[in-house]
This record gives C-alpha cells, structure tokens and sequence, in this order.
C-alpha cells in the first residue's frame, strides 16, 4: 500500500508540469479524509515553434508562467475530488528591436490574470486489493483566463472555453528487487467548445523509488491528437501556443520529486516534445513544494 | 532580498529583446517614371529615399544629372527641360551621412506626348517559412486606387494564426510599411484596392504573422 501512496503524491507532481493535462493519480484514489496539495510554478518560454506541418518555425520570444495551487481531496475511498487553480498566470513577449538601428519595432508586451482552471471528480472502478487499478475521471476546464491580452489580442492566459473530458486510467504498482515501481495508463476524450477541436489524448508513465521511497524517479509520455473538427487557427486567431486549437504533440516528461519529510516534499521536472503541431518547441520546467496530509 | 528578487523573477518572467536582423541596401527610386517625353517640353521628377531599414528620409543632398545636356537638362530639384529628339538618360543620386544610392532612368525623347512607364508590376508569393504560401500577383493603378491582384494559383496555410498582409520596402520587417489587413482569403484569387498609395511606393508583398511577429513570406514587386 505504501507504494501506492507514493505513487499517487508523485503523478500529480507529474500531472502538474503539463498543467492542460492535469488530471491526478492513474487508476488509484485518495482514501477518504486524506488530501495532497502543492503549489508549484510552471513555465515555458520559446522562440520557436511547430507549425501545422510538424516543421520548427522562429517567433518572438514569448512566455508563459503558471502559479498554481493543485489540491486532492478523497471525499470517500473511492471518490476523489481534485483541483487544478493557476492563482497567477503571466504571458509575455519580448520586444523586438531593429538590429540595424536599435529602433524599437514591436513593443514587449505581457498580460497577467488568473489562468484556466480544473475541477475534477475521479471514482474507483476496480474491486479493493486489485492487482490492477482503475478509475474513471471527469474534468471541467474552466476557461478563466485571458484569451485576448495585449495590444492585438493575441496574448493569452487561457484559451477561452469550456471544455469537458473524460478520462480512464488504468495502474498497477510492481517491485523490481528491492526497487519499488508502478506503471500506468490512460486514455481521454477531450470535448471542446467555442469552435475548438476535441480531441484524444492517451498516454503512460513509469515511476520507481529510490533513497528508501524519499526519492521518486518518473517518465511520462503523453500523446493529444486533435480531432479536427473546430475551426483553423487562423479562423479562430488562437494562436500556435499551449492555447491554440488543433495542438497535438507527443510529450516527454521527465520527473524527481523529494520526500523531505513523511508530509513535505519537493519536486522538478523537464518535459519536452518528440513531434507538435501547433505549440511552442521549447522545453517546459516545473517547481513545487507539496503537503502530503494522509 | 536577493531570495526575493529571484522569486519575483521567476513568478513574473520579465520582458526581454530580440533583435530582428532587418538591414537593406539604401534605395532611391524615381516614383514618376516616364518611358518617352515631348520634346521642347518640361517634366518635374520625383525621387523617394529610403534608409538602411527600408524607412522613407530626406537625403542630406541630392544629384541629378543626364547624360547629354544638349538633349536634356535636369536642375538639381528634378525639374527636366527636353531640347532635342533621342535616347537620354538621367541618374539621381542621394546621401544621407554614410548611406548612398543612386537610380538612372532611360528614356526616349520624341516629338509625341510624354508617356508614363509602365502602369502595372508583377510578382511571385514566396513562403521563407514552413508553412504554404504562394502564387502570383499584380500591382496596377485604378484612379487614385492602388489594386493588388492575386491569382487563381494562390494558397496559403490557413493554420497560421493572424496572418497579415503588408506593403513594404524592407523583404525582412513591417516597420514602416502599408498594412493591408488581415489575410481573408487562404486559396484563389481575390484583391485588395488601397487609396492614396503609388504603384512605386512599395517592392514587397509582405506577409507576417502578427502574434508571432515573425514573417511568413513575402513576393518581390517587379
């Protein structure tokens, strides 16, 4: 059962370096009474990205800040309520200046607001001491960020709609030696207001345990391909950016999080993409401090 | 302090400065040419000078010359006096500190009417990024209306978000250009009609995508 419990503080530090994707803790749920909080700091900042073809185009270099709280609340053994709440979300872009006359021709810009946020309910669908676990989970996207900041518009905290997805996992933990590990898998289906593509996600992820349980190790893999069945980006002007419409990419995460107490940790993370369309190619980091309350 | 400052910055992301690689050749263009002038006539030229960015200013001095004064005469405001039939040339020369052009003009002095050069140009869309776009356009005058004419071979990617389309006289920036507007149309022909702008105002058809700030593409106006 303790690897279990690991296993579920960790995916959500996880989950939360990718926070359009969070949602928490493969197959398994909280048990009743126990919650798991943290409050961490995402960011990307690119100068370039994919373009609808899979190919790396430059842009001004611009960036994307999310402050978020996550919480995890099992309200009974086998129903988990969960949040995702970027309290403070910064998107900026450099200005650009002549570098033959140093004239300034495009001013810096950047807008700040409170960014998307997730609610979300996850229930238990396997029996009590299943080897394997697995739980179905339905996420409100709450479109309260910015989708029109900066002078023309086109800066944004938040896509700008409503989006519901459900979501299916499917976990198990395992031992290699004295090495404690789990494994897990998922699909989704992401529906999509405001003219945006659904879309299908699918993913999986590995974690082991290292320094007796205080240090975890994760790689994650997560995979979106937009259905395509909302408008083109420049119809919609969303933007190739973590908000735009038709994104798709298959991601890496790569994940350390801390045990500095049985409550307190730490944890970083590096994600990155093997192939996009339509979303920024440059790495994305993440920092966070958690509060397990078992 | 410094624990402080280094969570502001990274809670905040502060703004930086790219630079955008944007120098041209200075140009002078002659902005009224003519192709043949009446003969014991006058015609008063007119030059527009642009810097280093492809940005219109006032040379510091001017030179106008041609290239047989028993045929032609030329003062140093542009103003030109025909005096006998024949090919002539004339050449403008224009300094501002350490930038220099200078454009000649050829044409023909008879005893028919002053005719103006061509009344229309022509050029060839270009994608410089990896997103589709080309086709073929026309420039002519309508009146007091510039029209640009795209052909039926026209695509362009219509993932790209806020495409615009611009004027301008430098093939890597907007600075200083004419905007056109935001790209309506991503395949077959269509037209843009622009008041108050010459058919030598501008050398490029430019493309760029506004929240990126970065060109797209962009067709030499021939």
């Amino acid at each position: 059962m303790e690897i279990l419990n690991n296993y579920k503080k960790l995916s959500l530090a996880i989950l939360l370096t990718i926070p359009f994707l969070a949602s928490a803790g493969g197959g398994w749920t909280k048990q009743k009474g126990t919650a798991y909080y943290k409050v961490s700091q995402w960011w990307v900042v690119a100068a370039k990205h994919y373009t609808g073809t899979g190919g790396i185009d430059p842009n001004v270099t611009t960036g994307t800040f999310n402050t978020s709280f996550y919480g995890e609340y099992g309200i009974t053994d086998r129903l988990t309520g969960i949040v995702y709440f970027p309290f403070f979300s910064r998107t900026f872009r450099n200005e650009q200046v002549s570098g033959t006359n140093g004239m300034v021709t495009s001013p810096g810009e950047a807008v700040n607001s409170i960014g998307d946020t997730d609610i979300a309910v996850k229930y238990g669908l396997s029996k009590p001491g299943s080897k394997f676990v697995f739980a179905g989970t339905l996420l409100l996207g709450l479109p309260l960020g910015k989708n029109d900041g900066g002078s023309d518009g086109s800066l944004q905290t938040g896509d700008g709609e409503f989006n519901q997805m459900v979501r299916f996992d499917l976990s198990r933990s395992f031992s290699i030696g004295k090495i404690n590990a789990y494994g897990n898998i998922y699909t989704a289906f992401n529906n999509r207001t405001n003219n945006f593509s659904d879309e299908f996600r699918a993913g999986g992820e590995v974690g082991a345990s290292f320094l007796k349980n205080k240090l975890w190790g994760i790689v994650r893999v997560d995979m979106v391909e937009s259905l395509q069945n909302g408008l083109s980006s420049a119809e919609g002007s969303s933007g190739a950016t973590i908000f735009a419409n038709n994104t798709e990419f298959i991601s890496y995460t790569y994940e350390a999080a801390y045990y500095a107490t049985d409550k307190l940790g730490f944890s970083a993370s590096y994600g990155g993409a093997f192939s996009a369309k339509l979303i920024f190619a440059s790495p994305s980091y993440s920092v966070g401090v958690f509060l397990d309350l078992k | 302090m410094k624990r402080v400052a280094s969570l502001i910055f990274i809670l905040t992301g502060c703004i930086g400065q790219d630079v955008l690689m944007d120098e041209v050749s200075p140009v002078i263009r002659i902005t009224n040419p003519i192709s043949t002038m009446e003969v014991n006539t006058t015609y008063q030229f007119e030059y527009m000078f642009l810097d280093n960015v492809g940005l219109e200013t006032q040379p510091n001095s001017i030179i106008w010359t041609t290239s047989d004064m028993s045929r032609l005469t030329i003062d140093q405001n542009g103003l030109a006096e025909s005096l006998d039939n024949g090919e002539i040339t004339i050449t403008v020369f224009a300094n501002s500190g350490e930038l220099e052009a200078d454009t000649s003009l050829t044409f023909e002095i008879t005893g028919d009417p002053t005719m103006m050069a061509d009344d229309e140009r022509t050029g060839k869309i270009m994608t410089t990024s990896s997103y589709q776009l080309e086709g073929d356009f026309k420039l002519f005058k309508s009146g007091d209306d510039l029209i640009v004419d795209i052909a039926s071979n026209y695509v362009a990617d219509d993932n790209l978000p806020g495409l615009y389309v611009y004027l301008t006289n430098n093939p890597n920036s907007p600075s200083g250009g004419y905007e056109i507007g935001a790209v309506q149309v991503f395949s077959g022909a269509h037209k843009y009609t622009i008041p108050d702008v010459g058919l030598l105002d501008y050398d490029y058809l430019f493309y760029y995508c506004k929240p990126f700030k970065v060109k797209v593409g962009h067709g030499d106006i021939e």
